[in-house]
This record gives C-alpha cells, sequence and structure tokens, in this order.
C-alpha cells in the first residue's frame, strides 16, 4: 500500500511524464496494488484529479482528496513525504469517491435505515421547507409564512344580521340577563343599523309568549344608552309600523303588541311622547291606526305609565313562586264570584306554568275545605272537570295537587275540625266528574278513629275496642 | 332544533327513542283502546307497535329509521295508521311526544310523488315552527323525492311565489300566511287531500280562528282533516266539531317529563368562583357515565369549556351561536359515546336525549322554572335512574326554594356517596 503511494506521489511530482508515460505503467500499478483496491482507485483518482482537474470532479470523495491535496503541497515543498501518507494509512473513511454504501459509524444513518432514535425530533429543522407543491401542503395554516390574514369588514346583509340577534334574543329568553345580551350584541358590531336591534327582537316576540314579551321590553330598556338611542328605536319601530301589513299575517294580534310595546317604550323613557304625535294624521294603513291608537290610550290612561309595567300580564316561570301562589288564590276566588270558568282557564293559561298547576288543585282542594259549603264544592268540581277534560291540568298535576292536599290535612284539620268529610264529598265527587282516578281515591286519608282508654294509661290504644 | 319555538310546546323533532311515555314499552303494548290508567284514550283500537307493521312505502321506512327513528311513541302507535288510511283524525299529546312525526309520516304515505300538485297543507302557529315541520318532512322524505316548503314571508317573499308556482306537494306556514298565498293565487289548493291542523291550541290561542276558517273554506269538500294538540279547550273543540267528519281521537294525557325517578341534589358552593373547582372535582363522577351541564348563557359555556380543557379534563359544548353543522357533529359524537361530558344552553335541552345521559349539573340554576324539568327530566325519560346536581351560590337558596315548591319535589344536599347512586 505504501509503495503504491509512492508510486503515485512519483508520477504526481512529474505529472508531465505521466502524461506522455505509456499504459504499461499504469497497468502495472494496478496489479501491484492488488493489496488495496481502493487505494489504488484513490491515487489513481488523485492523480487524474491533478492533471485534469475538471474531468472526474464529481466523482471524488471530497474530504480525502481535499486532504490529500494540502498535504500534497506541504510534502512537496518541505520533501516530507511520509506525513500524508501516514495520514491517510491512518484514516478509517473510504478511501475510493464513494463510501462502500455501509450505514454511517454513528449507528444508525444511511441508506435504508430509519435514522437514529430521535432524529425525526430535529428533521423538521432540518427540511422542514413548505413545499407548495405538496398535495397536502394547507395554504390556509397559519404556521405558513405566506400566508397573512388581512382585516376585512364584513358588509353582513340585513337578513342575516337579523338572524345572528334574533339568536341572541331566544338565548335571552332562557337566561334573561340583559347585561350578557348587551354584550354579546355589542360584539356583533352593529353599528349603524342598531335600529334592526329593536325590529329583530320585537318580531321575535310576536312569535312568542306574554312573559317573553315582558323580557324583551326590559332588554330593550336596558339597552338604551349604551347600544341604542332614540333614533334607533325611532327607526325600529317605525320600520315595524311600515311592516305591519305584513306582520299580522303571522300574527294576528301584531297591531296590539306592537302598540303595547311602544307604549312601553315611551314610560321607560326610551324615545319622546312625540314620537307618537308625529304620526298623527300622516298614517293610511289600518293596522297602523291600530297600534298607534293602541300606544295613545295606554300613555294616556290615569297611572297608566305605572300599569304597563305589566303590559304584558304577571306570568312566566321567572316570577318568584309565592307570587304565583297568589295569583292562583286570586283567580280561583274571582272564579267563585263570576262562575266564569273560561275567564279562569285564560287566567291560568296567561300563567304560563304548566308544571306549577298542581298548585291550582291544592289551593282549590283547600278552599272547598275552608269554605265549608256545597256552592264552593259544586264550582270547583265543576272547574277542575273542565280543566282535566281540556287537558290543560294533565292527570299527573291533578294527581299531585291532590296528594298535596293529603299530606296537609292533619293541618288544615286543626282549623277546620270537619275537613275529612268535606274532604270524602269533594273527592267522590270529582271521581264522578272523572277528574280524578280510583287510585286517588283510595289514597284518601281518614281521619284516625282512635279511642283512647281512659286517663292515666298514657295514651294507650284501646286494643279490644269494639266499634 | 336551530331555534326553540318555546319550551312548553317545541316538538322534541329528533327524538328518536323518545317513545312518549315514562315506562318503556309496557304502557303501549297492552290491550288497545284504553290504558291502565285511563291515561290514554282512544277510538281507534289498532296499535302498531312498529314502523314496519305500518305498511309505509320502503323508501318512507328508510326515511324513518335513517332519522333515528326506531320504535313509534304512543301517539304514532295509534295515529298514523287511520291518518294513512283517510280517516279525519284528532290527536292530542303532551309536547315532545313525535305529534309532528306523526302527521309527517301520514302525509309521506299518502302523497303522489309523481305529481307536482300541492297535495297537502299543514298550519302551524308560528313561522319558526313551520320551518322546523318542513325539516322534519323533508328528512323523513328524504328518499321519496318530495317537495315541501315553508312559507314564511318578509323578505322571502318573492321566493315563497316562486316556489308555489313551480309546484310544491307539501305546503307548510301559518294560517295567515297560507291564506295571503291563495289569495296571490299561486296557491291552488284544488288537489289538497290532507289538511293538518299543528297546534290547534295555541293557533286558536294566537287569534287564527278567522284564518283557519278562511283557509278551510277554499279547500276542496273530501279533504282529510287531521288536528293535533296538546290541550283541548273549547274553541279546538269547535273547529273540531265544525271542520271534521266523525274524527278519531286519540288522547294521550300522560306528560312526557317527569321527576320522577331522579335523584336531585345541590351542592352548596357559596361563592361563583368556586363553582369550577367543585365541577373539577365531581369530574370522575361525572364520567361513570355521561353527563350534561347546563350553563346559562353561551359565554359561560364557552368560558367554562376553556377552563376544563386547560385543565385537561375532556369536555364538548355546544350552543345556539354554533351551527347546525357543528352541532350535529357534536351531537353525533355524544351519542356514540365518544364524549362523555356536554356542556350547554337551554336553548339546546331538547335535542339532548341520550339513553347514557344519567347525570345532569346544573351549573347555574334555570332563570325560569319551567326549564328545570326540561333540563333534567330527560333523564328519567327512559324509565332509568337519574341524578341532577344543582350547584346552589348563596343568592340561589331562595330560587332552589321555589323550583322544589314549583314542582312539589324535594332537592336533597348532595351526599358523599353520589357516585354510587349514578
Amino acid at each position: 500500500m505504501g509503495e503504491v503511494a509512492v508510486n503515485g506521489l512519483m508520477m504526481a511530482a512529474d505529472p508531465v511524464v505521466l502524461l506522455s508515460g505509456d499504459e504499461g505503467d499504469e497497468v502495472l500499478l494496478n496489479g501491484s496494488s492488488s493489496s488495496s483496491l481502493e487505494a489504488k482507485e484513490n491515487v489513481s483518482g488523485l492523480v487524474n484529479g491533478v492533471v485534469t482537474l475538471n474531468e472526474r470532479v464529481k466523482r471524488r470523495a471530497k474530504r480525502p482528496s481535499k486532504f490529500l491535496t494540502k498535504e500534497l503541497n506541504r510534502a512537496n515543498s518541505d520533501s516530507q513525504v511520509i506525513a500524508p501518507l501516514r495520514a491517510l494509512k491512518n484514516s478509517r473513511k473510504s478511501r475510493n469517491g464513494f463510501g462502500r454504501g455501509l450505514p454511517k459509524k454513528g449507528g444508525a444513518g444511511g441508506k435504508g435505515t430509519w435514522g437514529a432514535l430521535g432524529s425525526e425530533l430535529t428533521e423538521e429543522e432540518v427540511d422542514g421547507a413548505i413545499d407548495t407543491n405538496d398535495p397536502n401542503y394547507d395554504e390556509t395554516n397559519p404556521e405558513n409564512k405566506d400566508f397573512r390574514l388581512k382585516v376585512i369588514n364584513v358588509d353582513r346583509s340585513d337578513e342575516e344580521l337579523q338572524k345572528q340577534i334574533s339568536s341572541l334574543v331566544a338565548e335571552y329568553f332562557d337566561h334573561g340577563d340583559t347585561q350578557e345580551t348587551y354584550l354579546a350584541l355589542e360584539e356583533l358590531n352593529v353599528a349603524c343599523r342598531a335600529h334592526l336591534v329593536v325590529v329583530t327582537a320585537v318580531e321575535l316576540a310576536m312569535d312568542h309568549k306574554p312573559s317573553h314579551r315582558e323580557m324583551t321590553s326590559v332588554l330593550l330598556a336596558d339597552l338604551y344608552g349604551h347600544l341604542l338611542y332614540e333614533t334607533h328605536y325611532a327607526k325600529g319601530y317605525d320600520a315595524l309600523i311600515k311592516n305591519l301589513s305584513d306582520l299580522v299575517l303571522d300574527t294576528p294580534d301584531a297591531p296590539t303588541i306592537l302598540g303595547n310595546f311602544i307604549a312601553r317604550s315611551i314610560a321607560d323613557d326610551c324615545i319622546p311622547p312625540k314620537f307618537l304625535q308625529s304620526y298623527k294624521g300622516r298614517v293610511d294603513n289600518d293596522h297602523a291606526v291600530v297600534t298607534l291608537a293602541r300606544s295613545d290610550s295606554l300613555l294616556s290612561m290615569r297611572h297608566g305609565l305605572v300599569r304597563l309595567d305589566n303590559v304584558w300580564g304577571v306570568g312566566g316561570g321567572t316570577r318568584p313562586v309565592k307570587y304565583l301562589v297568589k295569583k292562583m288564590v286570586l283567580l280561583l276566588q274571582e272564579y267563585l264570584s263570576s262562575s266564569d270558568i273560561a275567564e279562569a282557564t285564560r287566567c291560568l293559561i296567561e300563567l304560563e306554568v304548566p308544571h306549577f298547576h298542581h298548585e291550582l288543585v291544592y289551593e282549590a282542594v283547600v278552599m272547598v275545605l275552608e269554605n265549608m259549603d256545597e256552592r264552593t264544592g259544586k264550582m270547583m268540581c265543576d272547574l277542575l272537570e273542565s280543566l282535566h277534560r281540556s287537558i290543560i291540568i294533565t292527570p299527573t298535576q291533578m294527581k299531585a295537587g291532590f296528594l298535596r292536599v293529603y299530606e296537609d290535612m292533619p293541618q288544615i284539620c286543626v282549623d277546620v275540625p270537619p275537613a275529612y268529610t268535606i274532604l270524602e264529598k269533594f273527592v267522590l265527587k270529582c271521581q264522578v266528574a272523572k277528574v280524578v282516578g280510583d287510585d286517588i281515591v283510595k289514597k284518601m286519608p281518614v281521619r284516625g278513629r282512635k279511642r283512647f282508654v281512659s286517663e292515666g294509661d298514657g295514651g294507650r290504644v284501646k286494643d279490644d275496642a269494639y266499634f | 332544533m336551530s331555534d326553540k319555538y318555546d319550551q312548553q310546546k317545541d316538538e322534541d323533532w329528533g327524538s328518536g327513542q323518545n317513545t312518549g311515555s315514562g315506562n318503556d314499552s309496557k304502557d303501549y303494548d297492552g290491550p288497545a283502546g284504553m290504558d291502565v290508567d285511563g291515561i290514554i284514550e282512544s277510538t281507534w283500537t289498532e296499535v302498531a307497535t312498529s314502523f314496519d307493521d305500518m305498511n309505509l312505502n320502503e323508501s318512507l321506512l328508510r326515511g324513518i329509521y335513517a332519522y333515528g327513528f326506531e320504535k313509534p311513541s304512543a301517539i304514532q302507535q295509534r295515529a298514523i295508521m287511520p291518518c294513512i288510511k283517510g280517516h279525519d283524525a284528532i290527536a292530542q299529546a303532551q309536547s315532545g311526544t313525535g305529534k309532528t312525526a306523526t302527521f309527517s309520516v301520514a302525509i309521506l304515505q299518502r302523497i303522489d310523488t309523481k305529481s307536482n300538485d300541492t297535495q297537502a297543507l299543514i298550519l302551524a302557529p308560528t313561522r319558526e315552527l313551520a320551518q322546523q315541520i318542513q325539516k322534519v318532512v323533508l328528512a323523513l322524505g328524504d328518499y321519496m323525492n318530495v317537495t315541501c316548503h315553508a312559507c314564511i314571508g318578509g323578505t322571502n317573499l318573492r321566493e315563497d311565489m316562486r316556489r308555489l308556482e313551480m309546484g310544491v306537494q307539501i305546503i307548510v306556514g301559518t294560517p295567515g300566511r297560507v291564506y295571503d298565498m291563495i289569495n296571490r293565487r299561486v296557491l291552488n289548493p284544488k288537489h289538497i287531500k290532507m289538511f293538518v291542523l299543528d297546534e290547534a291550541d295555541e293557533m286558536l290561542s294566537r287569534g287564527f280562528k278567522d284564518q283557519i276558517y278562511d283557509v278551510f273554506r277554499y279547500l276542496p269538500n273530501d279533504v282529510q282533516v287531521v288536528l293535533l294538540s296538546a290541550t283541548m279547550p273549547s274553541d279546538v273543540m269547535d273547529v273540531t266539531t265544525k271542520f271534521m267528519r266523525d274524527p278519531i281521537t286519540i288522547l294521550v294525557k300522560k306528560e312526557e317529563l317527569t321527576l320522577e325517578g331522579i335523584k336531585q341534589f345541590y351542592v352548596n358552593v357559596e361563592k361563583e368562583d368556586w363553582k369550577l373547582e367543585t365541577l373539577c372535582d365531581l369530574y370522575e363522577t361525572l364520567t361513570i357515565t355521561q353527563a350534561v351541564i347546563f350553563c346559562n348563557t353561551r359565554r359561560k359555556v364557552d368560558w367554562l369549556t376553556g377552563k376544563m380543557h386547560q385543565r385537561d379534563f375532556t369536555i364538548s359544548a355546544m350552543h345556539g351561536d354554533m351551527d347546525q353543522k357543528e352541532r350535529d357533529v357534536i351531537m353525533r359524537e355524544f351519542r356514540s359515546g365518544s364524549s362523555r361530558v356536554l356542556i350547554t344552553t337551554d336553548l339546546l335541552a331538547r335535542g339532548i336525549d341520550v339513553q347514557q345521559v344519567s347525570l345532569v349539573i346544573n351549573y347555574d340554576l334555570p332563570t325560569n322554572r319551567e326549564n328545570y324539568i326540561h333540563r333534567i327530566g330527560r333523564g328519567g325519560r327512559f324509565g332509568r335512574k337519574g341524578v341532577a346536581i344543582n350547584f346552589v351560590i348563596a343568592d340561589d337558596t331562595r330560587v332552589l326554594n321555589d323550583i322544589e315548591e314549583h314542582y312539589g319535589t324535594s332537592i336533597e344536599e348532595m351526599p358523599m356517596n353520589v357516585a354510587d347512586l349514578i
């Protein structure tokens, strides 16, 4: 190996000679270098490289050659022949241009291997270049640097905006938090179209129950000065008045409802009363006339402004239970004096608490017990029968009401001694009217007919009593 | 389920397993006609306990099952067949028992898909409800190639008229709107063979009496009338006696939602800020089965979801701000069980009826007490045991008492072993 190297060196020292030299020399060289094919290749490469640089430069293994060339020059100047040889000899690198195609010594690299453990973690940084031609290239991925966000003002159509508002208002009907709704509406960025809030809220409220209309009025009042100003109310109500002929198709009461809303807004100081006056004599639409007349009459009533707080009635599951109980007792008392079943029914439905109807049953039965007269019993039975037949009070609610009375009987009995007998009469009457089922009749409590042995026995029940 | 019409009247559109009765099948698999409790009264004695027994078109049947229905509800078992056979019918049932699907199935079965004439007319009390009905009809008729249009007017008036002039087989709308369309001569009532009055009580209480009578006058003499209502006050009875010939009456008086069998607890968390910690403490318990957490606002839903995610709890959320597609995905995940805890608002309470939900947490107490049963009532819908836990802060004590009184129920302090009850 060393010999060959020397030869090579010598030849290199006199390149011209080699160039012009016979081929036999080369052949001989090849033949003599059988000990290490690699070494020979290296050397011949080196020789050629020096001679015709640009011819085989690509095929050359870079490092050894660079190293060698440097060494060579030094060797030339210092005539130290051994040094490069030693370096070359000790190099563990492949001495041909290509390497042996074996895995790298790191233990994990090379062709056909998975790479070093954990190398995939750093890989991205090395060749994580974004390839826009990659079929998986996602141009909307904000991590790509060439992706830029631009703020644009979306010009939503009125319709779209109304849809968003109505979804917020519908949610408001559930949670009843005006502050929350205000924040959400502000996020919507209604800007100059704030009057749409009025339009949408009122239109939605028309589809809903009175208690929701009450909530809408509260919302509109609370938004005053934050999101809505006089002009918005005026513009919104104006749009609604103009649209009445369409609204009335889906809500026959629309003119009255709108009149209530306007009057309430005036009472809440959201718009000045002159809003109504500005319409005087300038409307030709029948519905609009109804609306304006309604508002006007509400406002001109004595103590009208206070009354307007209840313009939407008094019901709803948001009202305190005590309040609803009072209302139910009141409607029953009114019924007892008017004997108008339809009116009592209307009042009950207006309260909008179908799951609290057991309270009406309870109050009705208690009233029967306390009044202790035939008439009350008969009337209440009629009322319950009607409510039962029309399924406004469901069998479940009816049952719950009666069971509650049964539970409270010991207490009621304190104030109304004959309560048990009256109850029995009433329940049987209700059974005949099919208001209650047999199970309720069977559960009816009877006064305990305990008989005690005479004084001094500590209240021991007489066990051999005969009846 | 995009928007709620209102809590009491809202039909439970998506309720496949909702069989209209809390106590499983035994209630209405028994002898037909009269229920043991006298809760179901019917002048029609046949009961079809499966959709397969109704001799429906194959494509309709496909639509029904694809929609998620498995078993007909009490009202569906009794009312679909007479409706298909062309009888006038009065169907009374509480909201959420599948009344809408009842007449939808009957209409779809009776429709002649080859003809483009308007063959069925459905009246509903509000536009919102009309649109929901349209959705149900189109979903059930997905494989049938039927046309159904909801007239909502307003800015859509032109579109309404264009669609109607093209010919639509099934039309839904409020009485006033439909009458307007007939007057404009864009709706030809000549070939209508089915006339449906949905939520008749609600329509009449909204003052639609005249409009209903007006529409009816334009309909052919032999039109079949189907009336559905949750209650049967006298004005509804008037309509039935005026318009209907020898109607079949089916009454299912049973309440859909009940608190029976549901253990209700409260946890005194004292301060709003401490609710989150309490919820995190309960998380292990939540995931025993599936749980729904109710907040009052969508902002709270977003906030709570964020907080829970920060703490590496797996939770999905749904509220009205999301579009339908997104909600469907979340619901599917929840139904399939791949997500186990769902945070939502009242607005979507009705859309959730998942058998596995046996725990409901009221992170906020409902503002409207009537919503309470809609939130937790579903847990017991399948006759399973359910647990409801209410988070109560100092100010809520009165509200909690009111809820107890409102439902005539009692809510106890949560015991330590609550996990055993789920």
